[in-house]
């Protein structure tokens, strides 16, 4: 009797080993979801059967700025509209924060905020109008319009119509915008494209302000300068496939030249040399150089994510 | 579907007041087309209706008849003035008040008067002298007799006026500018505007955005077609009449935004509204022509908007008579819902 409730103590022993290894799974899938903010699986969208987004699969994690960069055309603005829901995607499925957007979109929508490359605003409102109509949608009721528009740097200007404001300042406010039901994912569409440097700042500080207040970006740009100051991640994106996804240190550290460029005097006019930093015999050339000429300058020069972008994808970002 | 959410869409338009061309085709043109109508066609300043009275016994219903504002008199002192005035067109109608009058009213004998109808004369001035005349005889006799009018008519019988006859058109285009211009314009601008794809990608859904639209310019219709029947002096009926405002809106609503939907420019609206047009106020040309085979009128959906427009408030009719055209109109609403959830898929897109 004992050893067949031994036997029976074993067995079901193991049975909750396996039961509880097999729950620890799901938990342990469970939480890496929960972390991430987005998860893009397979996402496929043509139109009149072209494809411009070819299941694309990519996640970003909570707190993230994840970059999308491509050059025009490239499936950037379709992949962010299969993502907040204005296009359903034809094949694979969209989660933000562990929410289906083909079952929950509105809920969802309602936790998002969306930087549109278009200035959508409505131009005969004034600032401070747009914003209380956005947020009444949101059923925010509690809007600081006032600070809002301090953070953009149109408190001055709030009373105007938009249709008087320059570029630069309608994408403030639709930065603005994007902010009025307090979002935990932003997604912006070229948000600094065609800006003057002092707008184009503006925004930038926007977007790190509400990543350490903890928000998950989805930044579309074809500025590299920008998606490697901003992003923690970038993704390549080009005819609809994503080429390469990783950090902007790690691409340059294994996909980037490394060069050391020296410029020294050689009878009398001036000579330009390339060293690679990988080349044993580096030292050994500097050495040379600096022995029988005079140096000029010498600096190090790393990868852009422009070279390694054309490294992937064989075509320049702009033009 | 959320009600604040909806009412922020409209409260937002309304606050633009007239910088909105939604607005200005809604409520500002349905006017200035009243006001063209009436100066060209008269009615707003329109003379009073003229009665010509021959009272053959002591003028008791004459000074009765005088109290009256409403109507214009002329006491003559025989038949053939009567005549003359008619033919001259002086007065619409003349009646002749026979000298045993009063004894009849006391004795409770019915009572029938000579009319000459003046054959131009419009329908509703027609029918405020008999109202005038019948309501005289009645003051002198309370419990009286029935009145009954021996009408002779003189001249050819015109029997609606250009306004009458053109009153169903100018409440339709009061309906067809609020009800469908309203929606499509708004639904056009957005596109073109890209702004529709900032309101959905709110919790708003498209069925609160397509309710908003729908339901303020469905509203400015039913509002601006009430304005205009009291302008042109064709609001009877108010239950009724609201009935048939509401049902037309609505109609008028599910055009607008189906045209919406599947016109993504502002030019291409207005185009495809000079080609179409014509298939919305085609009744009109058979209530101007009755002459034409009016079954002919009855198949487009319109029809059953103007036909009882001009029943109820000219000819007085009620929903005894007009009943099944108000349900042909519903079966038409529930028709033309149908393509606009499909459309609607290619919103934002």
């Amino acid at each position: 009797m004992m050893g067949f409730n031994g036997f029976f103590f074993e067995f079901k022993f193991w049975c909750d080993f396996q039961f509880f290894l097999c729950n620890m799974q799901s938990y342990v899938k469970m939480i890496i979801e929960m972390e991430k903010a987005v998860s893009a699986e397979n996402i496929t969208y043509s139109y009149n059967k072209k494809l411009a987004v070819d299941h694309v699969s990519f996640h970003i994690d909570k707190g993230e700025i994840l970059g999308f960069l491509g050059p025009n055309g490239a499936g950037k603005s379709t992949t962010l509209k299969m993502l907040v829901g204005l296009l359903v995607p034809q094949d694979g499925k969209v989660s933000i924060l562990g929410m289906n957007t083909s079952k929950e979109l509105k809920k969802i929508q309602a936790q998002i905020g969306v930087c549109f490359e278009e200035k959508n605003l409505y131009e005969e409102m004034s600032a401070v109008e747009n914003l209380k109509f956005f947020a009444s949608l949101f059923g925010v009721r509690r809007l600081d319009v006032v600070a809002l528009l301090k953070k953009v740097n149109l408190s001055v200007e709030k009373r105007q119509k938009v249709a008087s404001f320059s570029k630069g300042m309608k994408q403030r406010l639709m930065m603005a915008r994007t902010l009025v039901n307090y979002p935990k994912v932003l997604f912006l569409d070229e948000p600094t494209d065609g800006l003057d440097p002092v707008s184009a700042r503006a925004v930038r500080d926007v977007i790190l302000e509400e990543k350490g207040k903890g928000a998950t970006i989805f930044l579309t740009t074809h500025d590299m300068m920008e998606a490697d100051k901003l992003s923690d991640r970038v993704a390549f994106i080009n005819d609809g496939k994503i080429s390469v996804i990783d950090t902007p240190e790690n691409l340059k550290h294994e996909h980037g030249k490394r060069i050391l460029r020296i410029c020294y005097r050689l009878d009398g006019g001036v000579r330009e040399e390339e060293l690679s930093l990988e080349d044993k015999d580096m030292s050994k050339r500097i050495d040379e150089i600096s022995s029988k000429y005079s140096i000029l300058d010498m600096h190090t020069e790393e990868a852009t994510l422009e070279d390694i972008f054309i490294k992937f994808t064989g075509r320049k970002l702009v033009g | 579907m959320s009600i604040s959410r909806i009412l922020s869409i409209i409260k937002r338009e309304l606050s633009l007041g007239f910088r909105s061309p939604m607005l200005i085709f809604a409520l500002v043109l349905p006017l200035i087309l009243t006001a063209v109508f009436q100066l060209i066609f008269g009615g707003l300043w329109q003379q009073k209706p003229v009665l010509a009275i021959y009272d053959i016994g002591d003028g008791i219903i004459v000074s009765e008849l005088e109290k009256n504002k409403a109507v214009e008199f002329i006491e003559v002192d025989s038949e053939d003035e009567i005549l003359n005035l008619i033919e001259a067109e002086e007065v619409d109608v003349g009646v002749i008040f026979p000298q045993d009058i009063e004894d009849l009213l006391k004795e409770d004998k019915e009572v029938i008067l000579k009319t000459y109808v003046d054959g131009e004369a419009y329908a509703k001035d027609r029918a405020i002298i008999a109202a005038t005349v019948v309501s005289a005889l009645r003051k002198i006799a309370p419990e009286g007799p029935e009145v009954d009018f021996e009408q002779i008519l003189l001249g050819e019988e015109m029997g609606l006026s250009i306004l009458e006859m053109m009153l169903p058109l100018l409440v339709l285009y009061s309906v067809l500018a609020g009800a469908f211009l309203g929606p499509a314009i708004l639904l056009v601008g957005a596109k073109e505007k890209k702004t529709i794809t900032a309101l959905l990608i709110t919790p708003s859904s498209k069925a609160e955005i397509l309710t908003a639209y729908g339901l303020l310019g469905g509203v400015l219709a039913v509002i601006m077609g009430i304005v205009i029947l009291l302008l042109n002096g064709g609001w009877t009926q108010p239950l009724l009449m609201i009935l048939l405002l509401i049902l037309s809106s609505m109609f008028m609503v599910e055009l607008g935004l189906i045209a919406g939907l599947a016109v993504d420019d502002i030019n291409v609206l207005f185009a495809n509204m000079k080609l179409f047009g014509i298939l919305l106020i085609a009744p009109e040309l058979f209530i101007i022509f009755p002459k034409w085979p009016q079954w002919i009128a009855k198949i487009f959906p319109t029809y059953y908007f103007m036909h009882p427009v001009l029943r109820i408030s000219i000819y007085g009719e009620g929903f005894a008579e007009i009943g099944w055209e108000l349900l042909v109109l519903l079966g038409f609403i529930v028709l033309f819902f149908i393509p606009i959830p499909f459309l609607a898929k290619r919103l934002g897109k």
